[in-house]
């Protein structure tokens, strides 16, 4: 009778393990899906057969060139950046026990914006290049590593800001929030002044770069933020049965042999360099770290086994997504991804604060 | 067995707990009384490290609890915390947490079928693949509880284990608290409120005022005495068949509220005059 009831329960949790799975793996279909979409918006007007041809490196030149040089790293931008952002908000909102804790609602990407900015005006960080029509001209980024240093410092300026903060008392979630506005506010003010004493141009590209752009992040870029979210994911994924008992309550993580007061700190860490890495490279793009784990909640639920590379994949998808609608909505022109993310994600945001019943 | 000597604990300059010495044996209810603000529950959090105590030592079968890593500590001792976060989690994610210090990488399929059997145990194993935020007060404490079980402690600290329930789940989690306890031999210390309640479940009972032990023993330290001097309040002592029940006198409450000045620690203690 043990051993059939035990049988059974196995195979009841297998089950009950195996629909989450599910629910991840529609997710990936989901992210392919867009990720091949994207691929093929455009003006080019590429078959799926040209794509893959011309991912295989066959076919037109025109095709391969497109594909491999502009939309291939673009797509890689947006899942990576989704990853980082939808990781480091996902964890965030666990360890700050704070569903509306994401690295923009929190000021860690203004902070790292503002280093970012610092880099490239005084440190030489960036150059302009002329793109030769007319006064125009584009901002490239020729000391990756200094600019993702001095965006790092940024967010963990305002990371050691947000864990005091924390540790006062009587700081409730929502005051947590309004603090994150405070920093923010902090931040961008500080940029604006950053921007103030720099030229018009450099100004004009600064401005522009903060606005979020996939497109500018190169292969080396990508590879940095990879190599980032990968080394976070690692940590978080060792760590996954912890965050779950910190769910539980400190306390209570605490009785389960968690060392809290040590995770938690560098938890943060991890999701401010993450966070931070991807704004020194692509702007600040808001929401996506908020959004991408609440939606994930509602089919896998708080435990981060699932919860974790469900977000990442959401985050992903949300950004392939964005980036889409960027470039087809006002063709030819491109609209900035920051600004998309915000207009769609601050609706949603307003809605889980006015449904408190909802965020969990 | 459990032994806790010279125990002490400031939150800053405030000493909250001075000098507490506790034994409890093996198979052993321990009720920890008294008043809001006495010490209980930081008593409770000082035992499993949770709080770090000033000075004194906490030890299991002889072992000081200090020299134990985390994780050893956490297959010592199981602790249900007074209040419990109602997250989006399943019911069984929430009790295999309690495998947590037993495990490196993932929980194997003898953590899942052990956790069944505890969750049978319980009384929840209807409710394991519900959502703890779908759950009611009781029903929540018994998943904590089996949470707790899990670990397969020898020493289960339960802080107001029966605080928002209705009668029913009162006696019925106090029930259960005490069956685990002699059959797995645990040795139990629930910090109660409610007099009766311990009174009918607990074997021994740790009266605590301004952070030290006013008195100990067994039900022979329960007297009307007792209970005016830890509580400020006058009561009559009873029988219910082979149980003895507190009750407070008719008029008790009828008088206006003062604070409480002298002695104690508490800022929530208040007395009638």
């Amino acid at each position: 009778m043990g051993n059939r009831n035990s049988t059974a329960d196995l195979a009841d949790y297998r089950n009950y393990t195996g629909r989450k799975s599910a629910a991840l793996l529609l997710m990936a279909v989901l992210t392919l899906f867009l990720a091949l979409l994207s691929m093929k918006a455009g003006s080019a007007g590429l078959s799926v057969g040209e794509i893959f041809e011309a991912l295989a490196g066959r076919g037109s030149t025109q095709a391969v060139t497109i594909i491999r040089n502009i939309r291939l790293p673009r797509l890689a931008a947006a899942v990576v950046v989704g990853c980082a952002l939808s990781a480091s908000g996902c964890v965030m909102q666990n360890v700050m026990r704070n569903p509306l804790a994401s690295a923009s609602t929190l000021g860690v990407s203004q902070g790292a914006s503002f280093g970012a900015a610092l880099s490239i005006i005084y440190f030489g960080a960036g150059t302009q290049i002329n793109t030769g029509s007319g006064n125009a001209s584009s901002l490239t980024i020729t000391h990756p590593l200094m600019v993702t240093v001095f965006a790092f410092l940024g967010g963990m300026a305002t990371t050691a800001l947000i864990l005091f903060l924390s540790s006062l008392r009587g700081m409730t979630h929502s005051v947590m929030v309004l603090a994150g506005v405070a920093i923010s506010a902090m931040f961008t003010g500080a940029t604006t002044l950053v921007q103030y004493f720099a030229d018009d141009v450099m100004v004009a590209t600064v401005v522009h770069w903060t606005f979020g752009n996939l497109g500018r992040a190169g292969w080396g870029e990508i590879g940095l933020i990879s190599l980032a979210v990968l080394c976070a994911f690692l940590f978080f994924v060792f760590f996954r049965w912890d965050y779950n008992a910190i769910e539980a309550g400190a306390h209570t993580a605490k009785s389960l042999g968690v060392r809290v007061e040590l995770l938690v700190p560098v938890s943060m860490v991890f999701c401010a360099l993450i966070a931070s890495v991807s704004v020194a490279f692509v702007g600040c793009i808001n929401f996506i770290g908020l959004i991408a784990s609440h939606i994930m909640r509602r089919f896998v639920g708080n435990d981060m086994r699932f919860l974790l590379p469900g977000s990442m994949l959401c985050g992903a998808s949300l950004l392939i997504a964005s980036d889409i609608a960027c470039r087809t909505l006002a063709s030819p022109a491109v609209l900035p991804i920051g600004a998309l993310t915000s207009f769609l994600g601050a609706p949603l945001f307003l809605f889980l604060i006015i449904r408190r019943g909802s965020v969990r | 067995m459990i032994e806790i000597r010279k125990l002490s604990f400031s939150y800053g300059k405030q000493q909250v707990l001075r000098d507490i010495d506790l034994r409890a044996e093996a198979g052993e209810c321990v009720a920890v009384l008294g008043n809001n603000g006495a010490g209980k529950s930081t008593l409770i959090t000082c035992i499993n490290r949770i709080r770090e105590p000033e000075a004194g030592g906490v030890f299991i079968d002889g072992v000081n609890v200090r020299e134990m890593p985390r994780r050893e500590l956490a297959k010592q001792i199981g602790y249900v915390a007074q209040k419990n976060e109602m997250t989006h989690a399943a019911v069984i994610d929430c009790v295999l947490l309690g495998r947590r210090p037993y495990i490196r990488m993932s929980m194997g399929e003898e953590d899942v079928a052990l956790c069944m059997e505890v969750m049978r145990r319980v009384g929840i194993d209807h409710l394991r693949l519900r959502y703890l935020d779908e759950l009611s007060g009781g029903e929540l404490q018994k998943v904590m509880l089996a949470r707790a079980l899990v670990q397969q402690p020898k020493v289960l600290l339960l802080d107001e284990p029966t605080s928002n329930l209705d009668p029913v789940n009162q006696y019925e989690m106090m029930h259960l608290v005490r069956s685990v306890a002699k059959e797995q031999n645990v040795t139990v210390l629930t910090v109660m409120h409610d007099l009766n309640l311990a009174l009918r479940y607990c074997d021994r009972f740790c009266f605590m005022k301004n952070g030290g032990i006013f008195k100990s023993g067994g039900a022979e330290a329960v007297t009307e005495e007792t209970i005016r001097e830890t509580y400020g309040m006058p009561v009559r002592l009873g029988q219910s068949g082979s149980v003895p029940v507190i009750i407070p006198f008719p008029d008790y409450g009828n008088h206006p509220v003062t604070k409480l000045e002298r002695t104690s620690l508490s800022d929530g203690m208040y007395i009638r005059t």
